[in-house]
């Protein structure tokens, strides 16, 4: 027993008394701060549904042979956020009576509802070009599919990497 | 003899490991009590964003920010109360607001309290004899980023004098507390990590410089506190309510940290 | 306070170019799927479901959107002016409720006549 009280132990206790003043502040003065609307969205959730969206595109393409080179789609690679996501597409052609595109649909293939937007273009248009905004639940596939007037039909697809995703 | 020995050592590795944590426990505190604010270069929040984020801050049109400052613009000339004053009545035209907005935090002398700028305009409607607005409401934020936007391109220059020095270091101190579960203080993440990826996004330096800024993961404008809230509830930690001595302390501390930034209001971050 | 919508674009063209038309209006656009915090509830679906560019009362274009539109909403897009004009576009929000933003647009030939889109010789 006569080892156990030595220098060190002494030392050792001091520096623990002392210690514990600075200790204090070091740790965390640990409140617990719950999310409480988490369980929410954990249990209702809109899921998406690949298969529907898949659907669509498939009753917008309704079989056709897709022409290369129609639609030209800009966006980053990357979006910070996916309740921003600049968009923008142009469609080749010539905007005369016999060559525009009738309608140009925008999907988002992983939103609870695939449909963003559908643009309308009449031959006094003279560019069909369009930039907006729009919300991406997360990383997924960005579709522009250009339906013209002749019946042919144009599609573009990119990937975007959304940091956080919208819709939550 | 073997057991005598055991017990030795044994007890010298238990005093050795004792001895050790607690050289590390002081040393850490001593060291994050002692940290300089002083950083070599400040940074604003625009430097970490994306280039398709900071297309939408450069633009004026594209700002859905500058909504708020029209608004704000209307609230001005808006004639209230029984006395029928605007804000036009007594200050003029808003473009007379320039460099105001770098004022706050401002000590008011009479009560010795600390105000920001949401509760200088509270103040003013409560001489106007009209009903104030709530916190966060989209009036209060309106007027703020109206303000704001006057000094745009103007420097962050916060001087600390005998007045607020008391509640320069409360700021300063909050700064650096470790809150939460998580037992994370501010200079830990802006500070120590700054650039590297805090799971998906980058941990900028925490300036201010931008607010009230329009942020789109609530696609609205809030106002500094709420944004501070947000870091909390994000560490897991009880925050500090919108326009409490603790929040506005912590408002001073960091626009002092930013001196030498650029007003950027109605900015656009994420 | 009323919402704000905004139209911007170069007043003063020559004949036959392409004029870009920037909008953006002042909407929460809800999609539908987002609760209150506190209660729970879900949010009932508040969108611009439909945007119309007129020029002289003929359209030009038009945007069906659907709930996958950002808030605040920003729409740019193109159109030829042959002579000069108004420019109307109409916001259609759920319950049809209609918002318009008008402009005027003028079209100078090469001599730097404007071009109106009636003649009227007395």
């Amino acid at each position: 027993m006569k080892k156990l009280v030595n220098r060190r132990l002494f030392c050792g206790i001091i520096l623990g008394l002392f210690s514990k003043y600075f200790a204090y502040k070091s740790f965390a003065d640990g409140r617990p701060f719950r999310d409480r609307f988490q369980s929410y969205r954990q249990t209702f959730r809109v899921e998406p549904d690949k298969e529907e969206a898949e659907r669509i595109v498939k009753n917008i393409i309704k079989g056709r042979k897709i022409v290369p080179n129609l639609v030209d789609l800009d966006i980053p690679d990357i979006a910070e956020d996916g309740n921003v996501v600049p968009v923008s597409f142009s469609i080749n052609c010539d905007m005369s009576a016999s060559d525009y595109p009738k309608r140009v649909h925008v999907l988002g293939l992983e939103n609870p509802f695939p449909e963003i937007a559908i643009y309308e273009f009449f031959p006094e248009g003279g560019k069909a070009e369009v930039s907006f905004r729009c919300r991406l639940r997360k990383s997924s596939y960005l579709i522009v599919i250009a339906d013209m007037h002749d019946g042919s039909v144009g599609m573009k697809k990119k990937y975007i990497d959304v940091m956080l995703g919208a819709c939550s | 003899m073997e057991m005598n020995y055991y017990l030795l050592t044994t007890q010298f590795k238990i005093i050795f490991k004792i001895f050790y944590l607690l050289i590390y426990f002081i040393s850490t505190s001593l060291l994050a009590n002692n940290l300089d604010n002083k950083i070599n270069n400040v940074l604003s929040g625009y430097n970490f964003a994306e280039p398709s984020t900071r297309n939408i801050q450069d633009d004026d049109f594209l700002n859905p920010g500058i909504l708020w400052v029209e608004n704000g613009e209307k609230l001005w000339n808006k004639i209230e109360g029984p006395n029928k004053q605007s804000c036009n009545s007594c200050h003029g035209r808003s473009s007379n607001m320039k460099g105001i907005s770098l004022k706050y935090p401002m000590v008011i002398k009479k009560k010795k309290k600390l105000i920001n700028l949401e509760q200088r305009i509270n103040i003013c409607r409560k001489k106007m004899q009209v009903k104030k607005f709530d916190e966060e409401s989209k009036e209060i934020l309106s007027l703020s980023t109206l303000i704001g936007y006057k000094s745009r391109n103007m420097k962050l220059n916060y001087k600390v004098t005998e007045n607020n020095k008391k509640w320069y270091s409360l700021g300063k101190e909050l700064y650096f507390k470790k809150i939460g579960l998580m037992g994370l203080s501010c200079n830990q993440c802006h500070d120590e990590r700054v650039g590297l990826n805090l799971r998906a996004e980058k941990v900028s330096q925490g300036q201010i410089n931008g607010f009230p800024s329009y942020l789109l993961r609530w696609s609205k404008v809030v106002s500094v506190h709420k944004r501070i809230q947000f870091c909390n509830e994000q560490a897991r930690a009880v925050p500090y309510e919108i326009n409490s001595n603790e929040n506005n302390a912590l408002q001073l501390y960091l626009s002092v940290r930013g001196n030498g930034l650029n007003i950027e209001t109605p900015a656009v971050r994420k | 306070m009323e919402k704000q919508r905004k139209l911007k674009y170069k007043e003063t063209v020559t004949q036959g170019e392409l004029v870009k038309v920037k909008t953006l209006a002042e909407h929460e656009m809800e999609s539908g799927v987002r609760r209150d915090e506190k209660t729970g509830v879900i949010y009932p679906r508040l969108i611009i479901y439909k945007v119309t560019a007129r020029y002289n009362g003929k359209i030009v274009f038009q945007a069906n959107w659907f709930s996958g539109v950002s808030a605040n909403p920003y729409l740019a897009f193109y159109f030829r002016a042959n002579k000069s004009g108004l420019i109307e576009i109409e916001w259609e929000d759920d319950y049809s409720k209609s918002t318009f933003k008008r402009g005027y647009l003028k079209v100078l030939d090469k001599d730097g006549n404007e071009l109106l889109p009636i003649n009227h010789s007395i």
